[in-house]
């Protein structure tokens, strides 16, 4: 049954807020928003909108181009609910329309984000970094060199690495959001992993 | 360099959280006595420290965000989009029915212009698919029975000519070989008049009748020559064929079907 309009905008206020609080009602929700109930999709929405602006962020490292990946995510979510199966977590299938358009987006705009990434994560790094982070153990500045370095991961390793050491989810959710197995995930966050030490350690030899 | 045969995985994996329970406390065992993988462990702690606090700089980043205009503006952008659509899909189906139509009616014009432009057929006559100008069939068989006419009298006119120079007065009787030749001859003569026959029985054709019935005559007493006296029988066709002038009447009755075609053979 489709809402009336006044209803549907009642998703962005409180309503949408106690609705969510029914985790159990998710499915229904879903269910409704295949019938085109524009209510129970902003109630949807409300639930994973930062979660996806916090993935886009970490991915791309711009807060436009997030936001513009959080719009498109939820217009393709909504696209796309008839395709969507039970059998797969809502979130991992979220996060994987949201990954697919972060590629796209990272490949649309490669140069221009590689730039920024390089100029935003250099931004109050000072010459003499070596010291300083080892002394003081500059968390901002090892923050910069951590985020520099995903820049340079693949696409698949830097998922891995931000759903993982920023959005705190289990490689086996990580492997359903891929669509791989959990052990090309572990060889995909381990090889992560070692890119970034590799990295940051080259990067404060340099600076050094 | 590393001396401490702990691996740089097990490290990792461990400030990352991933490391079994027994696993860990083995590693916490170990660290307590390994100042260098300590101080390996510190800076992978570090490290993700750092990662997850840009998480957590990412999702404070989220909070200022304004989400209610923004689920506003996706539902607007969805409305639009639903109403678009449903502006659009009356158009759809016209653009559906578009090349449809198009190809019926090219169709159409298509059966039209061959219809109207291909060559007129052939008016029938009598079913048999060709009509031909009144006459025409009947001067072609009258053609065809003059030609095999005119070739039976030029074989017989050859073959009487033979005849007639067999047994002359000066000559001894002739022998076997020769009246054996002319029997077989009169006899090809009888059968080739068999064959007109069919012609000779069309009214243009009934005075050509007459002389041909007379040159079979001739040929079928050749064909059945006696053995003896060969000679006296063949005297007495010479003269008959003299008598009837049947050679002159050949000649004259080539000339009448030779020059005239179009008309039937005159009386010989």
């Amino acid at each position: 049954m489709r809402r009336s309009g006044r209803e549907a905008e009642g998703a962005t206020t409180g309503e949408a807020v106690i609705v969510a609080a029914t985790p159990e009602s998710e499915l229904e929700l879903l269910e409704r928003a295949k019938r085109r109930d524009h209510f129970a999709f902003g109630v949807l929405m409300g639930r994973y909108q930062k979660k996806v602006f916090a993935f886009a962020y970490g991915f791309c490292q711009n807060r436009e181009d997030a936001m513009e990946i959080v719009q498109e995510t939820f217009l393709r979510m909504y696209e796309k609910l008839d395709l969507y199966r039970r059998e797969y977590s809502l979130q991992s299938w979220i996060y994987r329309l949201a990954h697919n358009l972060c590629i796209d987006h990272y490949r649309r705009h490669k140069r221009r984000l590689r730039m920024v990434s390089n100029v935003d994560c250099w931004d109050g790094i000072d010459a003499s970094l070596p010291e300083s982070a080892e002394a003081e153990e500059d968390q901002s500045q090892m923050q910069a060199l951590v985020q520099l370095q995903l820049g340079r991961l693949s696409d698949k390793q830097k998922t891995v690495f931000v759903l993982k050491h920023q959005q705190g989810m289990k490689l086996e959710e990580i492997a359903g959001v891929l669509g791989v197995s959990l052990g090309t995930v572990k060889t995909l966050h381990h090889r992560a992993l070692q890119n970034i030490k590799k990295g940051v350690r080259r990067d404060i030899d340099r600076g050094g | 360099m590393r001396t401490c045969k702990i691996g740089k995985k097990k490290l990792a994996l461990a400030a990352a959280g991933e490391l079994s329970l027994p696993e860990s406390e083995a590693l916490q065992d170990h660290l307590r006595s390994c100042p260098e993988c300590r101080g390996e462990m510190a800076q992978w702690q570090r490290l993700l420290r750092a990662a997850a606090r840009r998480g957590d700089k990412n999702r404070q980043a989220a909070e200022s965000i304004d989400w209610d205009g923004f689920q506003q503006s996706i539902i607007e952008r969805i409305r639009r989009r639903e109403a678009a659509e449903n502006d659009i899909q009356p158009f759809r189906r016209r653009l559906l029915w578009r090349p449809v139509a198009a190809t019926l009616a090219a169709a159409a014009v298509f059966v039209v212009i061959f219809f109207h432009f291909r060559p007129a057929p052939l008016p029938r006559a009598g079913g048999s698919g060709f009509d031909l100008p009144p006459g025409t069939i009947e001067t072609m068989e009258n053609s065809m029975a003059r030609q095999e006419i005119l070739g039976y009298l030029s074989q017989s006119q050859m073959v009487l000519t033979d005849l007639l120079e067999t047994c002359d007065e000066g000559a001894p009787d002739a022998g076997a070989w020769e009246t054996r030749l002319h029997a077989r001859k009169a006899r090809d003569m009888l059968l080739k008049k068999k064959y007109c026959n069919d012609y000779l029985e069309q009214l243009p054709f009934s005075k050509a009748k007459s002389l041909c019935d007379q040159i079979d005559f001739l040929f079928s007493e050749v064909a059945q020559l006696p053995p003896t006296e060969r000679c006296a029988v063949i005297n007495h066709l010479q003269e008959m064929t003299r008598r009837e002038n049947l050679l002159l009447k050949i000649r004259l009755l080539e000339k009448d079907l030779s020059y005239s075609p179009a008309t039937p053979a005159m009386e010989v």
